[in-house]
């Protein structure tokens, strides 16, 4: 999809379009507020996120609903240990016309949609894991001998079972490092479950309402990245990133001691993106500092490989992502007396 | 830049160089005062007359340096700009703008470069400079300002036990420069003096030392000194040498010699001689070789040199050898200039060690006020006593002892330095008895005393040429003879009239004096007083 042929969308247009898809989405899902921005602020940076929880926190009904709001269409892929490669991306099947010729004909996986979700993506293999890396990063596939491409927005959303980590494999740092965001998906509080359960186990079904398409998007995504950002506001980006490498001085006590290996620039990249959105989502037409740090949890705390003596001492990585912050603290005016 | 944020840009700027200079003095404050109370403290343990000021003044370098690096500091733009967006919760709309203002604004959409300038005026126009950059306190560095200052402002105000050494050494600093004053007066007076210029300029540099002497000591030692090299400069035949040139000028002024009038100086008398001997007869020659003889006679004991020449003049003049004798008048005539030349230089010499000596002695016992209006009082007493004791002899003759005792008591007070003179007591009682009869002594008791801040020039006490006293009664001794009797007698002791005018004595006074310093066992430094005393009384 060409830019030239996208829409016109204001800031302010964006701004509306996006609260419109949270309040579409929020139609399904009971609270999650921050889940939901989460997900949207990924699809409007045309990034990909990952979410960890329980089963049953309604993962799956999110991004259900928020293809519905967007109008896109939207498949989901249970991860098991014996799905393969082609099971994800497609694969060429021999077909026999009228005339009786055969030929190869690739038949798309689930991947060719707008929406993927990758459902307990960490029971799948690395070598399948793997066959979404390129569909994650290059938004295309290649299968047959022909890289196809996918269309656009291509959002995959991926989930994590924390708790049985029987029979798993976790995500290697190349492919986790793909995803724009990671979430963590909150146990509903008593009244949100309470009216999940009125929601859920009536007879009325929430009706989402589409409120943009894929253009649309397209054109919101474009706007995202031409959000301006200063140089001071990059710059604190960039020290958040350099600080989570334990070698670097103005590493914190805490990522010293846990992390063995630090963000790498698309952690950066991710910060910078998101918060662009936030800016937008905010009404605003630029980055502030703040937009940074909101955005440095999700987009960190996936990004740092953490040592033993971390999982020892049940240290996290969000606990290290906020330390982290702690250390690196919003940068002052730079004259004693300005606050 | 975007102008709607210039105004909004120097107002905080403005805020912010406030904020830093008060942030700053909060955080120097603790050392500042810490440093002003060591000064302190130090200065009341030690004399340091300069430390209260020097806390002053680094308490106000401090504030000045901080106030002027306020204002002259660089505060880029892009400080100001953060500073505000950080003090008002725009979050970085200032700053943003700013931003886009550059070469990045070139590079970004200009859809939202404009709504980033829009934005950001948006707020400016709203924004208080006061709101975007509040004064932050410092509470530990103030509060320990808040405990320091005042400790030290306290222990610089209240009593300093070095106070009495710095009021002490100022009184000193006041008393050196007041002497340096009156060294100065006198050497603008020995200066006038004949021959003084040399005497002068060694006062007045002595002056200028004391100017920087730092104590007493210092000062007396630079006055001591110059006082001892002054007193070099004085011939030890000093008072034979003035005597002999001012005998010759008072003879030769009372009578002249042949040729010459009593307005010359011997000098000029000697050399009018010299042109007039050719013209002169036998007898007039006679005559005053004769008068060269006398005339060298006086001048033996002060100028031998001119003497010889005087002789030799005389001698020509017996022998005819008019040539020899306008000859040995002129060396005569040269003599007797180099001489009274040299006296006049040794005579300020004198003035001027004696003047050194009294500053000294002003330093040592420093007054107040000046000298010149001091007042004195003084009493002067007189008691004589006389005791006669007579002893018979076969012959009736008897001898008698006598004894007079004179007191005399001065004191003086004046407001500053004058001090009233000591009187100048002194008695005589000659006794003498007599065969028959014990007769007491004669005693001339005076008592005098200048009350005045500088001696009576006028007169001088002198029991000597006193006369018309009071006669006063002293008791007899016993006399006793042979065969005689003892009796008792009462002694006659006249209080005479003390003072003389100095004029009727000098010239006696100058020759006895000149006699008793040629003892070799007076000491250079008395002479020299002496000396300067009979300068004193002439001069006046």
């Amino acid at each position: 999809m060409s830019t030239e042929a996208l829409p016109h969308v204001s800031p302010e247009r964006y701004a509306e379009i996006a609260t419109q898809i949270e309040a579409e989405v929020g139609k399904v899902i009971v609270g999650q507020r921050q889940l939901v921005r989460t997900v949207v602020t990924c699809l409007l940076a045309e990034g990909h996120a990952l979410l960890e929880g329980v089963p049953g926190l309604g993962k799956t009904m999110l991004l259900k609903a928020l293809s519905e709001a967007v109008e896109l269409p939207f498949s989901r892929v249970q991860f098991t240990p014996d799905l393969m490669p082609a099971d994800i991306v497609g694969t060429q099947v021999l077909e026999e016309d009228e005339h009786g010729h055969k030929t190869f004909r690739f038949r798309p996986g689930p991947v060719f949609a707008s929406f993927l979700l990758a459902d307990e993506i960490n029971r799948a293999t690395p070598k399948t894991q793997s066959a979404l890396l390129e569909a994650m990063q290059e938004r295309a596939v290649t299968a047959g001998g022909a890289t196809r491409p996918l269309p656009r927005p291509f959002l995959v959303m991926a989930t994590q079972n924390p708790l049985e980590m029987e029979g798993t494999y976790p995500l290697p740092e190349a492919q986790l490092d793909r995803f724009l965001l990671k979430a963590w998906v909150p146990f509903p509080s008593a009244d949100d479950l309470v009216t999940v359960l009125e929601r859920t186990t009536g007879t009325q079904v929430a009706d989402v309402h589409s409120v943009a398409d894929a253009p649309t998007l397209m054109a919101m995504i474009d706007l995202t990245r031409r959000v301006p950002v200063a140089g001071h506001v990059l710059r604190h980006a960039v020290d958040l990133v350099v600080a989570t490498h334990p070698d670097q001085a103005a590493a914190p006590e805490l990522i010293r001691r846990y992390v063995r290996f630090g963000a790498s620039p698309r952690g950066a990249q991710a910060i910078i993106l998101a918060a662009k959105v936030g800016a937008l989502l905010d009404g605003r037409p630029n980055v502030s500092i703040a937009d940074v740090r909101e955005v440095a949890v999700p987009a960190l705390r996936h990004r740092m490989v953490v040592g033993y003596e971390a999982t020892a001492d049940n240290v996290d990585a969000e606990q290290l992502v906020r330390a982290l912050l702690e250390g690196v603290p919003e940068p002052t005016a730079g004259m004693r007396g300005a606050s | 830049m975007n102008r709607s944020l210039a105004p909004l840009l120097r107002a905080v700027r403005r805020r912010l160089r406030m904020a830093w200079a008060v942030a700053t003095a909060q955080l120097v404050a603790p050392l500042v005062a810490l440093v002003a109370l060591a000064l302190v403290l130090a200065a009341r343990w030690f004399d340091l007359p300069w430390a209260e000021p020097a806390a002053l003044v680094v308490a106000g370098a401090a504030l000045v340096a901080i106030a002027g690096y306020a204002l002259l500091r660089r505060v880029p733009d892009t400080v100001v700009a953060r500073a505000a967006d950080r003090g008002m919760g725009t979050r970085d709309a200032f700053a943003t703008a700013l931003d886009l203002d550059g070469e990045r604004g070139e590079r970004t959409d200009p859809d939202f470069t404009q709504r980033v300038q829009a934005r950001a005026a948006e707020l400016a126009a709203f924004a208080e400079p006061a709101a975007a950059v509040r004064y932050r306190w410092y509470r530990k560095p103030t509060a320990l300002t808040a405990v320091i200052a005042p400790a030290a402002l306290v222990l610089a105000l209240i009593a300093n036990p070095q106070d009495a050494a710095r009021a002490q050494r100022e009184q000193d600093r006041a008393t050196i420069e007041a002497t340096a004053d009156v060294l100065r007066a006198e050497a603008e007076r020995i200066a006038e003096q004949p021959g003084g210029q040399d005497a002068a300029e060694r006062l007045e540099q002595l002056a200028e030392d004391l100017e920087k002497a730092t104590d007493l000591d210092a000062a007396e030692e630079l006055i001591d000194q110059a006082a001892a090299e002054l007193r070099e400069q004085i011939d030890d035949n000093l008072l034979g040498q003035k005597a002999a040139t001012e005998g010759l000028a008072r003879s030769l002024e009372q009578n002249p010699l042949p040729g010459a009038n009593a307005d010359q100086s011997a000098a000029e008398q000697l050399e009018a001689m010299a042109g007039a001997v050719p013209g002169m007869s036998a007898d007039e020659r006679a005559e005053a070789a004769e008068r060269l003889e006398a005339l060298a006679d006086t001048q033996e004991a002060g100028d031998p040199a001119t003497a010889d020449a005087l002789r030799e003049a005389a001698e020509a003049l017996r022998n005819g050898d008019v040539a020899g004798a306008q000859a040995r008048l002129g060396e005569a005539a040269q003599g007797a200039a180099n001489t009274a030349s040299d006296v006049d230089a040794q005579v300020a010499a004198a003035d001027a060690a004696q003047t050194a000596a009294e500053a000294g002695d002003r330093l040592a016992r420093p007054g107040s006020g000046d000298p010149s209006a001091g007042q004195g009082q003084g009493q002067g007493q007189g008691q004589g006593q006389g005791e006669g004791e007579g002893q018979g002899e076969g012959d009736g003759d008897g001898q008698g002892q006598g004894q007079g005792q004179g007191q005399g008591q001065g004191s003086g007070s004046g407001s500053g330095s004058g001090s009233g003179s000591g009187g100048n007591p002194s008695g005589t009682v000659t006794g003498g008895g007599s065969g028959t009869n014990g007769q007491g002594g004669q005693g001339t008791p005076g008592g005098h005393t200048d009350g005045t801040g500088g001696p009576d020039t006028d007169t001088v006490y002198d029991p000597v040429h006193g006369s018309g006293g009071d006669t006063g009664s002293v008791g007899g001794g016993n006399g006793s003879g042979e065969g005689g009797t003892i009796g008792n007698a009462n002694g006659q002791t006249n209080n005479g009239d003390d003072r003389v005018p100095v004029s009727d004595v000098l010239a006696d006074y100058i020759s006895q004096a000149t006699a008793a310093m040629n003892n070799p066992s007076v000491p250079p430094s008395l002479r020299a007083l002496v000396l300067a005393y009979f300068d004193q009384l002439q001069g006046d």
